[in-house]
């Protein structure tokens, strides 16, 4: 079970604002689901090693210039977010 | 039409590239397969000097609307993304450098599995307008299946080529991990995403596959193309934890029917039990990480807002609709302090297992085969639940979660509504897939 505290904490950290409403419905939704993921209790895993999605291929890094730049020197152009 | 008869009007002269793809793009989309139908790309570029060899360039298509077409609105189904404009093209469809018919429908960030979470619209099953698609390329396979496209191209996280595909009665490969680059392809969980085709027949998704199979800079985890020695007779194991008294016994027997004759026989995968619940972890946390990105700076939907906090807080409920919400917001639990090792961590270790359990079998046989989806297409509406929604990923997320090839093929029908079967093989083994998908498909036409 988890609580509408913890809910509205996580929709924080996921940076999404909800309603009262909404924290409710997820509570009942997360408890749901974090209840079917823990069969994932049951299973004897033992490794650690790690799995083989791992990137070891990494190339090595260059400069490419991007090709339609808007921006002064270093800095990207973006809109302004907020005033002083 | 399939590629192949394409092909041969094109030979005969029955038609130009130009009219073929007039004769595409004037069809009325009565299922809601488009999100955008881009009729002017498609002139310009059936326009264009073909070269003789290269017969998909003068094909058209579809694409999912997750992958990026350059000028094209790439949305994801997303209001995030409602109007963002694509700024190159994803490696596969430069490589296709086809006839680019319109982006097609798909659950919001492709996360679903019957296009209900869509920002734009629901599509339709064209074997019956009242039932979905299957998702997430819900879209890609109802264009080919109602012929609004002779072939589309979709991806696949956790079964999202692969379900629609049975769902609609096409056929929709998901290939080797690392087999085809994503570049271009809108992320949503990293380490299990793939591009691949949708098509009418097995040979179409070879010859698809054959084009976009390509090791790519720009993916590193996009691999050279191995190829398996073609063989003549094949070992397949039915495992027992996908035939088991829950499915619909129609989809059972017409699984049963297509594989007589076959050498089988019945192996077990142990950790199947838990692979639905490891995908939903990992997927999740992945697209917590990858959905980040949508905070309104750069580009996508803005809100209007005081300071910055709230501008992201805002920018992003408003963007993502509740399906994303929940995830992003489940990925962020199973990441976060005090929980990482009960479930992000043992999620891993259980991936393992699933995958061990995959590669005992391949010592022993070619193939596997199961039903790609317990049922049939279920009602637009019907599951109101996201577990009940997730569970209809239950035959096709191991295969994700072990990074194998694996093809859904249709085999029949129960109620008019299609019925697919699916085929994992080895890594790599696409070649060998699609030999034995053709045989079975042969069999099921007469």
């Amino acid at each position: 079970m988890i609580s509408k505290k913890q809910v509205i904490h996580i929709a924080n950290l996921s940076r999404i604002e909800i309603s009262d409403k909404e924290a409710e419905r997820f509570q009942k939704d997360f408890s749901d689901i974090l209840n079917y993921f823990d069969l994932l209790k049951k299973a004897k895993t033992f490794s650690n090693k790690k799995n083989d999605f791992c990137i070891t291929n990494f190339r090595k890094d260059e400069i490419v210039k991007f090709p339609d730049f808007d921006g002064k020197g270093k800095y990207i152009k973006v809109q302004k977010i907020y005033d002083n | 039409m399939t590629i192949r008869e394409i092909e041969q009007g094109l030979k005969n002269k029955k038609f130009s590239v130009l009219e073929i793809a007039k004769f595409y793009l004037n069809k009325k989309d009565k299922v809601n397969a488009f999100i955008t139908r881009t009729k002017e790309l498609a002139i310009l570029q059936a326009k264009k000097k073909k070269d003789n060899n290269d017969l998909l360039s003068k094909i058209p298509y579809a694409v999912k609307d997750n992958i990026m077409v350059k000028g094209v609105k790439t949305t994801c189904a997303s209001k995030a993304l409602k109007d963002y404009r694509a700024l190159y093209s994803a490696t596969c469809v430069e490589r296709i450098n086809g006839i680019v018919l319109g982006k097609t429908n798909l659950d919001e960030f492709a996360m679903g599995s019957s296009t209900e979470t869509s920002f734009f619209h629901t599509t339709k099953n064209p074997h019956d307008f009242k039932r979905v698609p299957g998702g997430s390329s819900g879209g890609s396979a109802a264009a080919v299946a109602a012929d609004l496209a002779p072939y589309a191209i979709g991806s696949d996280t956790g079964g999202s080529i692969r379900l629609p595909a049975s769902f609609c009665g096409v056929v929709g490969l998901k290939p080797t991990y690392g087999a085809v680059s994503r570049y271009g392809l809108v992320a949503f969980a990293s380490s299990l995403d793939q591009i691949g085709p949708l098509t009418k027949t097995v040979e179409d998704a070879e010859f698809v596959f054959n084009k976009i199979a390509h090791k790519d800079k720009k993916d590193l985890t996009s691999l050279d193309r191995k190829f398996i020695k073609k063989k003549k007779t094949f070992k397949i194991g039915l495992p027992k934890e996908y035939f088991i008294s829950g499915i619909d016994p129609e989809v059972k027997k017409a699984i049963e029917k297509a594989i007589q004759g076959l050498k089988t026989e019945k192996i077990s995968l142990p950790n199947t039990k838990y692979a639905l619940a490891s995908y939903y972890i990992i997927s999740t946390a992945e697209a917590s990480a990858n959905l980040a990105r949508f905070d309104g700076i750069r580009y996508g939907n803005k809100a209007k807002a005081k300071d910055l906090l709230s501008f992201y807080l805002k920018t992003r409920a408003e963007s993502f609709g509740q399906e994303v919400k929940r995830r992003i917001m489940l990925g962020t639990f199973s990441l976060s302090s005090g929980y990482y090792d009960a479930y992000y961590n043992k999620a891993q270790k259980v991936r393992e297992l699933i995958t061990e359990d995959f590669k005992k079998v391949f010592q022993k046989f070619d193939f596997i085969i199961t039903p790609t989806s317990p049922s049939v297409a279920f009602k637009i509406g019907e599951k109101k639940d996201p577990i009940s929604m997730y569970l209809s990923d239950i035959f096709t997320v191991s295969v994700n979660l072990a990074g194998l090839p694996a093809i859904s093929i249709p085999v029949g029908k129960s109620n008019n509504l299609p019925i697919g079967l699916q085929i994992i093989g080895k890594p790599f083994d696409e070649e060998n897939i699609f030999q034995l998908a053709k045989l079975i498909e042969k069999k099921c036409q007469r």
